[in-house]
């Protein structure tokens, strides 16, 4: 089976910090971050994109649409 | 980038006024996913709504037709509507308190007729934008507001209700169910008839805060842990199903639709005179 490759983006404007994509997320994705943002709002980073399973918890769990996971490209062939 | 759905949305009023992790936004993110996975145009629906902050979800945030109406009445707003309207797709969306307390008797009548509407009933377990007050889906013995030494009532079943009144389709799932429930509102708004979901939703406002869940993930991690898939049902005892939230479709069954029937008296009448 190909393994496909993911990119995830979160949305400055939109994000409110609540950490469901953080604390949901089975491949530990996520990460909080530790800087405040410009509306005072703690924004979760992807730092583990290249372990992204695509099953977008994360974007259709997000209370603010703030999420967005989109496929990349198809990188190879897996067993 | 940004999320290809907000087309659907008022983004000039975003971020949304819910609180942070309230589970409305999931909701109204569902409802999104299901329309554009649906391809239906946002042009042939028309969204009703009620008071409190769950009625917040198509008004004013979904690009649509949107008829925000006063509490309680969203069901008998919607009727109208789809009477002279049947062409466009009607939904309710609306909170516990609304549609089952004040307009519950909307609820289990519009059921009874079998209009083809589709409502999604937001079940937070209280008034959450008034502060938590306790409401007809309040669990027996919780903390609110207006029952601070616990609730002496017990809650509506209210999926179960609305498919005893007689709809055609009723199914319960919370918003952690995201794959379930946006399959739901697919099926719900293509059915015909009177199509219902009750969504248990978190508010960690006006709910959580009270009973030691102050994050909307602490709610959501209760649903995970306090739900039993309907087929399951048979594993559990009563006293084992007590202060569960019983998940799936109560429901699907095909009946006379009301507008359609009303059409045919009308041509009866007509022809007959
Ligand atoms: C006729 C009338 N009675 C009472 C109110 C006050 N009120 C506003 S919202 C609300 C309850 C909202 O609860 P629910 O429908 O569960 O929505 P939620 O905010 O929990 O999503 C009440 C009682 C009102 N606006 N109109
Ligand atoms: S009060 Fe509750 S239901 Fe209303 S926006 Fe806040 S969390 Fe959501
Ligand atoms: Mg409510």
């Amino acid at each position: 089976m190909a393994k496909k490759d993911y990119q995830i983006y979160i949305d400055q404007r939109l994000c409110k910090g609540c950490d469901i994509c953080v604390e949901l997320c089975g491949k530990s994705v996520f990460t909080v971050s530790d800087k405040i943002n410009q509306k005072g709002y703690y924004v979760p980073v992807p730092v583990n994109a290249s372990d992204c399973s695509g099953c977008m918890i994360c974007e259709l769990i997000c209370p603010e649409m703030a999420v967005v996971v989109v496929e990349t490209e198809t990188i190879g062939e897996t067993a | 980038m940004q999320h290809h759905l907000l087309k659907y949305l008022r983004t000039e009023l975003l971020p949304t006024a819910f609180c942070t992790g309230c589970g409305c936004g999931t909701v109204l993110n569902l409802f999104c996913h299901a329309i554009d996975e649906l391809k239906l145009d946002p042009d042939d629906i028309i969204s009703v709504t009620g008071i409190g902050c769950s009625s917040w979800i198509p008004s004013p945030y979904f690009a649509g037709d949107t008829l925000h109406t006063t509490h309680g009445r969203s069901i008998a707003f919607a009727t109208g509507v789809k009477v002279m309207k049947p062409e466009k797709k009607v939904v309710v969306i609306a909170g516990d308190g609304d549609l089952s307390g004040i307009g519950g008797n909307h609820l289990i009548h519009a059921a009874r007729r079998n209009i083809d509407i589709t409502v999604l009933l937001v079940n937070n377990y209280v008034y959450g934008m008034t502060g938590g007050q306790v409401s007809p889906a309040t669990p027996y013995e919780t903390s609110t507001t207006t029952t601070p030494y616990g609730n002496p009532e017990h809650p509506f079943e209210i999926a179960e209700l609305v498919a005893a009144a007689g709809s055609v389709y009723s199914a319960r799932w919370t918003t952690y169910h995201i794959f379930h429930l946006k399959k739901a509102i697919k099926e719900a708004m293509n059915k015909k008839g009177f199509a219902f979901i009750e969504i248990f939703s978190q508010c960690p406002t006006s709910y959580g805060r009270r009973v030691g869940l102050r994050e909307g993930i602490d709610i959501l991690k209760e649903f995970k842990k306090n739900s039993v898939n309907i087929k399951n049902l048979k594993k559990f005892t009563e006293e084992e199903l007590e202060n569960k939230i019983v998940v799936g479709k109560m429901i699907e069954r095909s009946r006379p639709e009301f507008v359609e029937s009303l059409q045919d008296v009308n041509k009866k009448v007509m022809e007959e005179t």
